[in-house]
């Protein structure tokens, strides 16, 4: 059970937080919000979607991890496989909470991340923040600001009706087929026909270029499922050359 | 002779007949372009629309949609709810146990098999409503037909809307004025100038003069200005097998905005007539429709009283304002005559029993917008297709309603006595209730590639209100053990929609806060 609390230094003064065990975090999730700043470093890798919030019905954009449900496929053998790992893993157990419109630190007290005993420090010893602890605010901060550019740019996507529904429907190697429905990507044929007011827009506030990303992204899915392919294959097994 | 082509559409009248009627043919034209089709509507200042017409079919989705309406908009400005069909209580008994639905979504497998036979196996223990479609367990739990990540238009379950029609008809002029290229005339119409031949050439109005068009939508309403008044058409009534003639409507607000929004219409039959009664999130509208030949006013405005207590504290009923309608039930005997074609209550009105006015208007102005002919030559012969189509749909109409009555047990008035009695019965429904009880309803009944109330209706309604059917002993029925199968498919759907679906309260709130994809 995760318990979302403000940080507070009395409180929460001699709790560490293991770097070790950031990533595993993510162990369990299927997909992760992501921020436009980061897409030049998921556009490698991974594949880069929009989806609805199941809370609210709005676009946000996503890595795809998996596709079964709390499938995260570049999680493996304890460890993230991956060259980058994105903010939304590693910020944790910290949160950008809200009190009365102002933006608080919260921590998950029952993080797996978080005990007394290992780690990086919090506070100091004489109640102070650490170096840590303002990295990660720094951190929080550019993604707090990054989620609303990111937001921006979603609506203008949904404004200029640049979005198209993309359903996956995937064979797995051991022939079992996978209908995958929810996701998004931007319309090619709609972007290049685009009347050229809107386009003048688009890079007049430097979309044009996570735009790409998130069409250059897709391809990943076939990664996405030969990575799935190879954890139902018996491990050890040669593939045809 | 020269052929005159059809350039010009004048539509008089602004209520939603006039504006949806604007808006299918503006959507479908090119009006607004140079070259295009002109349409204008002409609106009275102080004509104020009668606002009846709550309650839509699930067509409306279709329509708004082609209009270029975004449904988010349409939650925002119109009050509008989700309406997943209509619950009939006290139709058959009168006890109070005596209810059933008619949903909107189709019998399960419907096109595959007829459960009807094997249901009445079980009748004792199910209703039909219940065993062959999940929807009526979605109303009775307040549920709305979609998520928040639905896109418009799009649903889980079927759905129509509950909505205020007022203000559909303003977004409607929004839309159409400022979108499509509808021209708006505000003014008062003082002669209807004849041509020599017949048709209609201008409406004359006190302050724009002379408004010319090649074809006049009548969209005035009751008045019925150009049909009726204008070009005489007689006046059909249909009061000898639908009574009701009288209504009292009145408004009535929520104990407080987190109350639960019923997902349905609710139709409470009363002892000389019905009560609609209609969740909007702002308010609930509620209505006594009677036959004045069997209760007084002062009788059924106590009934409705009664009604509302259960809800509303009598101090509080003091306080609403309760407003008397007439109703002439009918319709004229032709719709479209000559260059002039009636859209809305100046063709005809029923009771609301199964919110059949809105629908009409969007079919007839479908038609008229798909079939519109290009010049004066073919109009003729639309014409005479459109009453053909539009005579089926009201006789239709006519008779689907009167099925409701004519299965009742009641006899604590002559209302219901009288509604049984074969006189007053339409000769083609007593022919099929006599077919129906050998044969189950199906596509041999209904003919029309657009009908109206296609054979599922039908079947909710005749089994909801305990009808039977004993088919001839010479015909395979289906396999009891098949039947079974699709009556657990039903409840597992019961099931999984009702772990999915938020109430109908939460979705609307997430919709006027967040609004819905397109896609």
């Amino acid at each position: 059970m995760t318990n979302l609390v403000a940080l507070n230094p009395e409180k929460h003064k001699h709790l560490k937080i293991n770097k070790d065990k950031l990533e595993a975090q993510g162990a369990n999730e299927r997909i992760v919000p992501v921020v436009i700043g980061e897409f030049s470093k998921l556009v490698v890798q991974y594949p880069i979607a929009l989806t609805k919030s199941e809370e609210t019905g709005e676009f946000i954009c996503v890595a795809v991890l998996g596709f079964e449900q709390k499938e995260n496929l570049f999680w493996n053998n304890n460890r993230w496989d991956g060259i980058y790992t994105p903010l939304n893993i590693i910020r944790q157990p910290f949160f950008i909470g809200n009190d009365q419109g102002q933006s608080v630190v919260c921590i998950d007290e029952h993080g797996s991340s978080v005990s007394e005993q290992q780690g990086e420090a919090i506070f100091n010893k004489n109640g102070g923040e650490s170096q840590f602890l303002l990295n990660i605010k720094t951190m929080l901060a550019g993604l707090l600001e990054q989620e609303r550019v990111t937001k921006e740019f979603i609506k203008t996507l949904v404004e200029y009706d640049l979005l198209i529904a993309m359903p996956l429907d995937i064979t797995f190697g051991n022939g079992e087929a996978h209908r995958v429905r929810g996701f998004y990507t931007v319309d090619e044929s709609k972007l290049e026909t685009l009347e050229p007011s809107k386009l003048v827009d688009l890079q007049k506030n430097k979309y044009l270029t996570p735009l790409h990303m998130i069409m250059a992204s897709t391809g990943h899915f076939y990664s996405l499922v030969e990575m799935k392919n190879r954890t139902l294959t018996p491990s050890g097994t040669q593939k045809e050359p | 002779m020269i052929d005159k082509p059809v350039n010009n559409i004048v539509i008089l009248g602004g209520g939603s007949a006039g504006w949806l009627t604007a808006g299918l043919i503006a959507a479908q034209h090119k009006t607004g372009q140079s070259g295009g089709l002109s349409v204008t509507l002409v609106e009275s200042p102080n004509v104020s629309p009668i606002g009846v017409g709550e309650g839509t079919w699930p067509s409306m989705r279709a329509t708004l949609k082609k209009i270029g309406i975004s449904e988010t908009d349409l939650f925002r400005q119109c009050d509008a709810s989700f309406k997943q069909g209509a619950k009939f209580a006290k139709w058959v008994t009168g006890e109070q146990d005596d209810y059933y639905y008619h949903p909107l979504v189709l019998p399960h497998a419907f096109h595959q098999f007829d459960l009807i036979i094997p249901w009445q196996n079980m009748r004792n223990d199910i209703s039909f409503g219940d065993a062959v479609c999940f929807q009526g367990a979605l109303c009775e739990q307040g549920r709305a037909p979609k998520q928040i990540s639905t896109p418009e238009y799009e649903g889980v379950a079927n759905y129509a809307y509950h909505l205020n029609s007022e203000k559909l008809a303003k977004l409607l002029k929004k839309h159409c004025t400022e979108k499509l290229g509808v021209k708006h005339v505000l003014d008062h119409v003082v002669e209807i100038k004849g041509a020599e031949d017949g048709d209609i050439e201008a409406l004359i109005t006190k302050q724009n003069g002379e408004i010319r068009g090649d074809l006049f939508v009548d969209c005035s309403g009751f008045a019925s200005v150009l049909l009726g008044q204008h070009y005489q058409i007689p006046f059909v009534e249909k009061k000898h097998i639908l009574f009701n003639d009288r209504a009292i409507a009145v408004q009535v607000p929520y104990p407080n905005e987190d109350s639960p929004i019923a997902s349905h219409t609710i139709s409470t039959a009363q002892s000389a007539g019905w009560i609609w009664d209609i969740g909007l999130p702002t308010r609930r509208g509620v209505g006594s429709v009677y036959s004045s030949a069997h209760i007084t006013d002062e009788a059924a405005f106590i009934e409705l009283e009664k009604y509302l207590e259960a809800s509303v504290s009598a101090t509080e009923i003091d306080n609403l304002s309760f407003r008397k309608i007439a109703i002439n039930p009918g319709h004229r005997s032709t719709f479209w005559h000559r260059n002039c074609v009636a859209v809305g209550m100046s063709a005809g009105f029923l009771e609301p029993l199964e919110a059949s006015a809105l629908v009409l208007i969007e079919i007839s102005a479908a038609m008229i917008s798909e079939q519109l002919p290009a010049t004066r030559s073919v109009m003729d012969i639309v014409a005479n297709r459109f009453n053909e189509r539009l005579q089926h749909d009201w006789d239709s109409i006519v008779d689907f309603l009167k099925l409701h009555y004519v299965l009742t047990k009641r006899t604590d008035n002559d209302y219901w006595i009288d509604h049984v009695c074969e006189q007053s019965i339409p000769e083609r429904l007593q022919q099929r209730l006599a077919f129906w009880r050998q044969q189950v309803p199906g596509k041999y009944d209904f003919t029309q590639a657009q009908e109206m109330f296609p054979a599922a209706s039908w079947q909710y309604v005749l089994y909801g209100m305990g009808f039977s059917t004993q088919e001839s002993q010479h015909r395979n029925t289906m396999d009891q053990m098949a039947a079974n199968t699709c009556f657990d498919n039903v409840a597992q759907m019961v099931k999984k929609y009702l772990a999915q679906l938020p109430t109908n309260r939460e979705l609307i709130n997430k919709i006027h806060q967040y609004g819905l994809q397109k896609i």
